[in-house]
């Protein structure tokens, strides 16, 4: 695999592209993970005629509503039919991590065949190509959409070899008509049943070595095609240009139980063999996606966006992503000028300026960072003080259904143990494996919680952070060194300071000292020493997430 | 063409007590827990397809009641046509507005012709049927307030843009939801009627049943439809006995008197739960053909109806389900020593 992009992968995007397009109801279609390349355009084309779909683009724009810009020039009412219900055979998503969650949301009923255009007609399922761009700290694929779609590949995966190369083109290998009508044995079902993590995603696979075995023309699916369908639905494709990876994968997945059947076990042992050899290649990828895909959880829809939320007033503007037309006001808007404007008797001519919104308020939620230090220079003791405020502000969120996250830091690493979630569950279960023990990186663990921060701000909500740590750092970033630990530690509160991010720092050295408090003052936080009473700590904390809520 | 209710593997809870809803759609609504593709939505379009179809007229966009003198009067829509339309079930999207849910002005009309007319929403649609929302923890706050006044009082009322207009909207408010993606609000729990947990299977005997099943669904639909068609069609004349026999199932002393017990050892809040047991155990009754509650119904109802409502502390490890079957058999066990 290590000498250029090998002809099998592509004829496997070939393949995932037929299923795809052959049935969508099944498969949902495909993800291309990766940045934008000369690749992905060509892996793009090579999908088929497509329509795009901006990321951000109106619901009325998807299910069909009235064009108000149309309907006020024409006089009558002008209606649009919505893409969604429109005649294109598939559609595509740049940015497809960025969907807000109700798009996300219908495009998912779409693929369930459940949803419905404005007129009330149910929308044709369509197949999805969703391009996703997202890394590192970047959201993931709405979770609804990740396990509708079968089908995960890289961006830069090559194109099929008779994909065209200007305009998409209809090179896609049609699946053949009876292809539901294939045989398939109960031992490769339970070798899919065992390896893939959702029943919803065993269906996918299972079908989809149906319909490989019906794209090479057979009448039953052999143990290639269940191996293959093993690699398209349930890990990630190798990515083209790598060395295969090394024997000693440590994660296999678990060889299906022995109750499984009587005189089958033995044959569905042997093919749960052929498919963990499969998946070995792309089951790493496919685990730090699972990974990605867990992070999603707890994302609440933060945006506010036109149209949802409490109403709040009316003001002049053009509907659609700001609000929705206020008839009555914009009525009486324009009916000072009907006489000016030429109408007739009994009849007003409404201009764009009279247009009127009504506006809608939000809620912006609030995230609060708990930045904790589970480093060795703090006892195991003043671990469970800190565990116990975190939980206490924690029940706190938990009223006011606010979101928080958790980062710790020891050794050399800061690691974000929850990612932003309202919910309990998770979080205690994160506070319950809290580690401990180790160096003390403050600049690695105040970074991270500064990223966090930052992201949820750039979401529109409100944040806050609470540190915890005796401030005595001692691993800088770059590796080692007190004095070096110090100083990037400093720096990367002087950071929080300026981007503003309203701070508490909890001073839980047993005898509470300077190095606490100097990191406080450069970060601005407000210091508060763990005293023999944990109230104290929650006290303030809350003080600090009401102000967050309300900045001055 | 739906996935037959009675060939979903498993499931049991859930496929209790959506029938249970079905027989008294007066329980509440249900709230499903649970892992993505367990077959949530799957089970409650299938129940939907699996009733018998709704008496309404012709072209009413508020499946109005053609046997109610109430819906008749008020009927917005009256073409006097009688027809048979099949259960409704509305998606509640995510994100959905205010105006989409309650109903709002027809700007077409109002646009086209200047009258004023109210266009109903999904609350019109989902009258005598099923309302259904995927994540509903993840729903806007102020749309679920909507939702559950409206489903408490059966009515929707709309005051806006110069419209003034109530329609009547009783449905089953079913709930679909991930605990791990987001709390949801006790006073929301507590208006559910039943709620149920459902996992994905890590049976793979029953794993591979799932599939196998699905596979033979996938392969010839109808030939499937057919295969389960007098199972589908023994479950209908069960519930439609079962509706017919509801009123007329007594409910003892004795067994009001276990109720109370069971709410008294629980510390529930409010009777609402109570109400729910007792209502659930009398669906119960009626499925089974009988003609009073007997203990083992208001034992297998309990769960559902109470599991949720229990007060919770939110940084107490133990489980409600735990807390509702350990007080379960106290009470049982007191039962059976008197």
């Amino acid at each position: 695999m290590a000498n250029g992009p090998p002809d099998d992968l592509a004829a496997l995007v070939a393949a995932a592209f037929s299923l795809a397009r052959g049935a969508p109801e099944v498969f949902g279609g495909v993800v291309l993970r990766g940045p934008f390349s000369a690749e992905r355009d060509g892996l793009v084309r090579a999908f088929g005629p497509h329509r795009k779909i901006p990321v951000a683009a109106e619901i009325e724009r998807l299910t069909g509503g009235l064009d108000l810009a149309a309907t006020l020039s024409a006089g009558k009412p002008v209606l649009s039919s919505g893409l969604l219900a429109g005649t294109s055979d598939a559609f595509v998503i740049a940015g497809a991590e960025r969907l807000p969650a109700e798009t996300a949301g219908l495009l998912a009923l779409m693929l369930d065949g459940a949803a419905r255009g404005a007129d009330g007609a149910p929308l044709p399922i369509r197949p999805l190509a969703l391009l996703d761009e997202g890394e590192g700290d970047d959201p993931p694929l709405d979770p609804r959409l990740a396990e509708r779609l079968a089908f995960t590949l890289p961006a830069d995966a090559p194109a099929p070899a008779d994909a065209p190369a200007d305009a998409p083109a209809d090179t896609v290998p049609k699946l053949p008509d009876g292809w539901r009508r294939v045989e398939i044995d109960d031992t490769a079902i339970a070798a899919l049943a065992a390896v893939a993590p959702t029943v919803r995603r065993a269906h996918q696979a299972v079908q989809a070595a149906k319909a490989l075995a019906a794209l090479r023309g057979e009448a039953c699916a052999q143990e290639a095609d269940v191996a293959l369908a093993a690699v398209l639905c349930i890990g990630a494709l190798p990515p083209p240009a790598q060395d295969p990876p090394p024997p000693d994968t440590p994660d296999t997945p678990d060889p299906p139980p022995d109750d499984a059947g009587d005189d089958g076990a033995a044959a569905a042992d042997q093919l749960a063999e052929a498919v963990a050899a499969a998946l070995q290649a792309g089951l790493l990828a496919g685990l730090s996606d699972g990974d990605r895909r867990r992070a999603a959880a707890g994302r609440s829809g933060a945006s506010t966006q036109g149209g949802r939320g409490r109403p709040a007033g009316v003001r002049r503007g053009m509907p659609g992503r700001a609000g929705r037309l206020a008839l009555t006001e914009t009525l009486t808007a324009a009916a000072p000028f009907a006489r000016l404007r030429g109408a007739p008797a009994g009849a007003v001519r409404v201009h764009r300026d009279d247009l009127r919104i009504r506006r809608t308020k939000a809620k912006a939620a609030t995230l609060t960072v708990f930045c904790v230090d589970a480093s060795g220079s703090q006892a195991f003791a003043r671990m469970a003080e800190a565990k116990g405020a975190v939980e206490a502000l924690l029940a706190e969120a938990y009223v006011r259904r606010d979101t928080v996250a958790l980062v710790a830091f020891r050794n050399s690493e800061a690691e974000v143990l929850l990612p932003p979630t309202g919910s309990l569950t998770r979080a205690k279960r994160a506070l319950a494996i809290l580690p401990a023990g180790g160096g003390t990186p403050v600049a690695a663990g105040l970074s991270a919680a500064t990223r966090l921060c930052l992201r949820a701000r750039k979401e529109g909500r409100h944040a806050g952070l609470v540190v915890l740590t005796d401030g005595r750092a001692n691993v800088a970033i770059a590796g080692t060194g007190r004095a070096a630990a110090m100083a990037e530690a400093e720096r990367a509160a002087k950071l929080i300071a300026a981007e503003g991010i309203g701070a508490l720092l909890v001073d839980t050295g047993v005898r509470p000292g300077r190095a606490a408090k100097t990191l406080a003052e450069a970060m601005g936080a407000r210091y508060v020493p763990l005293g023999r009473t944990p109230g104290a700590v929650a006290a303030a904390a809350k003080g600090l997430s009401d102000r967050i809520r309300a900045p001055a | 063409m739906t996935f037959p209710f009675v060939a979903i593997v498993g499931q049991d809870e859930m496929k209790r007590a959506l029938t249970a809803v079905a027989v008294d759609p007066s329980i509440g609504g249900v709230l499903i827990f649970g892992d993505r593709g367990t077959g949530k939505s799957t089970a409650v379009r299938a129940l939907a397809a699996a009733l018998p179809p709704i008496a309404t007229y012709d072209g009413c966009r508020y499946n109005c009641d053609p046997d109610r003198p109430d819906e008749v009067e008020t009927c917005p829509d009256p073409t006097k046509r009688k027809t048979k339309a099949p259960l409704p079930v509305v998606d509640l999207p995510l994100g959905v507005t205010e105006d989409r849910v309650v109903g709002a002005l027809d700007l077409e009309r109002a646009l086209a012709t200047g009258e004023k007319v109210f266009e109903p929403g999904l609350l019109a649609r989902a009258h005598r049927g099923f309302l259904y929302i995927d994540e509903v923890n993840l729903l806007e706050d102020h749309i679920v307030d909507i939702l559950l006044d409206v489903a408490a009082s059966g009515i929707n009322v709309v005051e806006r843009e110069g419209l003034s207009v109530r329609h009547p909207s009783r449905f089953v408010l079913v709930g679909s939801g991930n605990p791990e993606e987001g709390e949801l609000r006790p006073q929301l729990l507590d208006r559910f009627g039943l709620a149920v947990d459902v996992k994905t299977p890590t049976d793979l005997a029953v794993r591979v049943e799932i599939l196998k099943r699905r596979d033979a669904y996938e392969r010839d639909r109808e030939a499937f439809a057919e295969a389960h068609k007098k199972a589908g069609e023994a479950l209908r004349r069960k519930i439609v006995a079962a509706r017919k026999k509801l009123p007329d199932v007594a409910v003892e002393d004795d067994i009001l008197g276990l109720v109370a017990a069971i709410g008294l050892s629980l510390g529930t809040d409010g009777a609402r739960g109570e109400l729910t047991l007792m209502r659930t155990a009398r669906a119960f009754a009626a499925l089974s053909g009988r003609k009073s509650v007997t203990v083992a119904d208001v034992r297998a109802a309990a769960p559902l109806s109470l599991t949720h409502r229990l007060r919770r502390d939110p940084l107490d490890e133990t489980g409600s389900a735990v807390r509702v079957e350990r007080a379960l058999a106290a009470v049982f066990d007191g039962e059976r020593a008197a």
